[in-house]
């Protein structure tokens, strides 16, 4: 009997730990086409192109995040290529995304919608970006020189890149 | 006449107040004691005496379809000279109906919702993504985007802003602008065939009836626009031309079925432009088709047989676009407008097979809500009841109708035992 309880007890207490800790991850999107594909120009225009069919507050909260998204796994693949000239534009845009989201979803509450899942979502998008860039200063430098052939080099502060893109996120969560 | 007026109207009557019984348990139209007293009594049939509503709506579409069958075949070769006034009544009390059988008048409403009152794309954010909505206690299909394309949502603006943010009156004001459009396909059909049964087999066809001004679907509003654009095309004018090609296009961007009508637009169209003939129509003094051949029936010399043709072949085409439905979705009911709209444009003989026919489909298709009302169920043995209920009607009619044909391999079998 004593056996029977001790199953019940460790079934019950798994399924509720089970249960409590069932959470749909923060995905982010695979990464589209990158610099030096012919099609990543195109890409960029219709993400400029695609803006103004995002109107409304909750729409364009989307719209940017998904840009954020996008602009990340950007920036971590070129990282992790070495090309820290573009992946820096990408972080750069990233950010600039972004910083923009908080503004769009105040918007949308102060019209009166309920945006509790929404600001939620944001904090998990926060969380989730953090998570890349703290993977990307293990074991990324702390400056890097980029020499182009015929132009002057250019210095990147990498890490320096990283903590702003950092601060960026918690800023954005600290003003929901 | 007067058979067929005593049975649309007493069934139209008794829909009126049994449609309410399917009032969503979250929605109330009023807190007036009358009203609620009323509504509990029919709420309480549909919802705990499921088995006996089901065969109270067998009988009211049995009614209306006998009426139905009495007004276009059972007159001898008279011939209807004006709108009885009856109808109109029946109109407004098909309007005044609870939407009971489709939950789709919600997700326009909450389409219409997110569009013009929080300003929002539908095409990005669905209703439930604006959780605070009260809608979404009786929205189904609320975490979808837009179903349907942009020319609609754009024409909901209209019954939107009329329903004044009331909900009744909201679900009015999109039943009464699908009844604007089922009208403008009346008219539409009266104007070319200048027959009056031509446009009463369109408008009094239960299925019609029942799917467009009770449950105010938006294929009536498609299939106004497809036409009237066909239409206009078939005109000398150029400027009519282009209306037809922007009303066509305006079709498309609703629901997207009336795509498949594009070839008709590049068929040679009728010298005369207009209707076949000044008197009367491509239908003969008895209901047939001037020249079955397709030789020039009017006195004009047009060659009449060509607007009709068209018709026959759009009513193909769509009837070939509801049969493919199923592998999208399912074969809705109301899908059937899209071909008994351009049906109604042939001529109805006496013994035409494909308006017989759509008859026997049309009840078919009105018979599977039966399983639904019956059970309250969507599963187990509902979607197999949907689909006999609705191919034995027509196997019926198909074994009466060509019983000879069928029989003809035994009768030379019984000959030669």
């Amino acid at each position: 009997m004593k056996y029977i309880l001790a199953a019940a007890a460790l079934t019950l207490t798994l399924g509720v730990i089970g249960a409590g800790s069932v959470h749909a991850e923060y995905v982010l999107p695979y990464p589209g086409y990158m610099p030096g594909n012919k099609l990543y120009a195109l890409s960029r225009l219709i993400d400029t192109l695609r803006q103004p069919f995002y109107f409304g507050n909750i729409s364009a909260y989307k719209y940017h995040l998904g840009l954020s998204d996008k602009y990340l796994v950007e920036a971590k693949t070129l990282f992790e290529y070495k090309q820290y000239l573009l992946a820096s534009d990408a972080l750069l845009r990233s950010d600039s995304e972004f910083a923009r989201v908080p503004v769009y979803l105040r918007r949308a509450a102060s019209e009166g919608k309920d945006v509790r899942a929404l600001e939620l979502q944001l904090r998990e998008a926060a969380a989730r970006h953090t998570q890349v860039l703290t993977g990307l200063q293990s074991v990324l430098p702390e400056v890097f020189e980029w020499k182009p052939e015929k132009s002057d080099a250019t210095t990147l502060s990498i890490q320096d890149m990283l903590r702003q893109s950092g601060m960026v996120r918690d800023n954005a969560v600290l003003t929901l | 006449m007067k058979r067929a007026y005593i049975l649309f109207i007493a069934a139209a009557s008794v829909l009126l107040l049994y449609s309410y019984g399917f009032i969503d348990p979250h929605l109330s139209f009023s807190s007036h004691p009358l009203y609620v007293w009323a509504q509990n009594i029919v709420v309480s049939l549909v919802y705990r005496q499921s088995v006996v509503a089901a065969v109270l709506y067998v009988c009211i579409i049995a009614a209306l379809f006998a009426g139905y069958g009495m007004l276009l075949w059972g007159q001898k070769e008279k011939k209807l000279m004006s709108v009885p006034r009856w109808v109109f009544a029946l109109v407004i009390m098909f309007v005044l109906s609870y939407p009971a059988f489709s939950y789709d008048i919600y997700n326009y409403i909450a389409t219409a919702k997110v569009a013009f009152l929080y300003r929002e794309n539908p095409y990005v954010v669905m209703p439930v993504e604006i959780p605070n909505e009260p809608m979404l206690s009786y929205t189904r299909a609320a975490n979808k985007l837009a179903l349907y394309g942009p020319a609609w949502i754009v024409l909901t603006s209209f019954p939107f802003i009329a329903g004044m943010g009331n909900i009744f009156l909201t679900v009015m004001s999109f039943k009464a602008f699908a009844a604007v459009f089922y009208a403008a396909v009346t008219f539409l059909i009266y104007r070319k065939t200048k027959d009056l049964k031509q446009a009463l087999f369109f408008a009094l066809n239960p299925l019609v009836l029942i799917e467009v001004l009770v449950s105010g679907h938006n294929d009536v509003v498609m299939m106004a626009l497809g036409l009237a654009g066909l239409l206009l095309w078939n005109r000398q004018d150029a400027r009519y031309k282009v209306a037809g090609i922007i009303l066509f296009m305006s079709s498309v961007l609703i629901k997207g079925a009336t795509i498949v009508l594009l070839p008709l637009f590049f068929l040679p169209a009728s010298p005369t432009g207009g209707p076949a003939s000044p008197t009367g129509g491509p239908a003969s003094p008895t209901g047939g088709p001037a020249s079955p051949t397709g030789g020039p029936a009017s006195p004009t010399g047009g060659p009449a047989w060509k607007w009709e043709k068209k018709m026959r072949i759009a009513a193909f085409l769509m009837f070939g676009v509801f049969l493919v439905s199923p592998l999208r979705e399912e074969m809705y009911p109301w899908y059937a407008v899209w071909w008994l709209s351009c049906l109604a444009f042939v001529p109805i003989r006496r013994k035409s097979p494909i308006h017989a026919l759509s008859f026997w489909l049309s009840l078919g298709l009105m018979l599977r809500y039966v399983p639904w009302i019956a059970t309250r169920e969507y599963g187990g043995i509902t979607p197999v009841s949907r689909i006999i209920v609705t191919v034995v009607p027509v196997l019926v009619y198909i074994c009466i109708r060509f019983r000879k044909k069928i029989l003809r391999p035994f009768t030379l079998l019984k000959r030669y035992l």
